[in-house]
């Protein structure tokens, strides 16, 4: 591909290269954003005792941080599995309909 | 992201410093409305009460220390995933 023909000691600024780190970048961000509201909401209750927090909380938040990893790259994985890209403009109507395809022969990992 | 050039690495690092002052925006404008929405609920004055506004200290305190544990779990995640590759 292009993006490596140009070889990395190269100092040219590759666009298509910028604009890929860029979108790692973003998709990073809006991983730990979900991230972070969520567990909060699950593992933070609304009332407000201390600033601190507890033992449990502490522990909730570890967990959920670790659940909504592995939950991701499941989900992740079940999309590349049904070959769902975001060319896909009518996702969600592909992904039922494979879906159904996918459970019949659903015996890997 | 490690795959760029130093003048990209330059030029990226630009790109996330105008990220982290956005983000900053967004998590101060998020906690605002967390902690406002958990703690004042009561409109018979138009001022703060003292438990309203003490709740919002614990709350805000509280909210910064759950992104800074979430952020730590994160990058060990995060880390760990890249060794994977």
């Amino acid at each position: 591909m292009s993006l490596y023909s140009m070889g990395m000691n190269s100092q040219e600024v590759d666009p298509a290269r910028m604009q890929m780190a860029e979108l790692e970048m973003e998709s990073l961000t809006a991983l730990f954003d979900s991230l972070m509201n969520t567990c909060r909401s699950k593992c933070i209750p609304a009332e407000y005792g201390e600033g601190e927090i507890n033992k449990g909380e502490s522990v909730c938040i570890d967990r959920c941080v670790n659940k909504y990893f592995t939950a991701n790259l499941k989900i992740g994985q079940i999309f590349r599995d049904k070959g769902i890209t975001p060319g896909d403009t009518q996702m969600i109507q592909n992904a039922s309909s494979k879906y159904a395809a996918h459970e019949s022969t659903d015996a890997s990992d | 992201m490690d795959q760029l050039n130093n003048r990209e690495q330059q030029e990226f690092q630009q790109l996330v410093e105008q990220k982290q002052m956005k983000d900053f925006m967004r998590l101060y404008s998020s906690l605002v409305q967390r902690c406002f929405t958990d703690c004042v609920n009561d409109f018979t004055s138009k001022a703060l009460s003292s438990r309203e506004e003490s709740c919002l200290e614990k709350c805000s305190e509280k909210f910064l220390k759950h992104s800074e544990r979430v952020g730590q779990r994160f990058q060990e995640q995060n880390a760990a995933l890249m060794q994977k590759r």
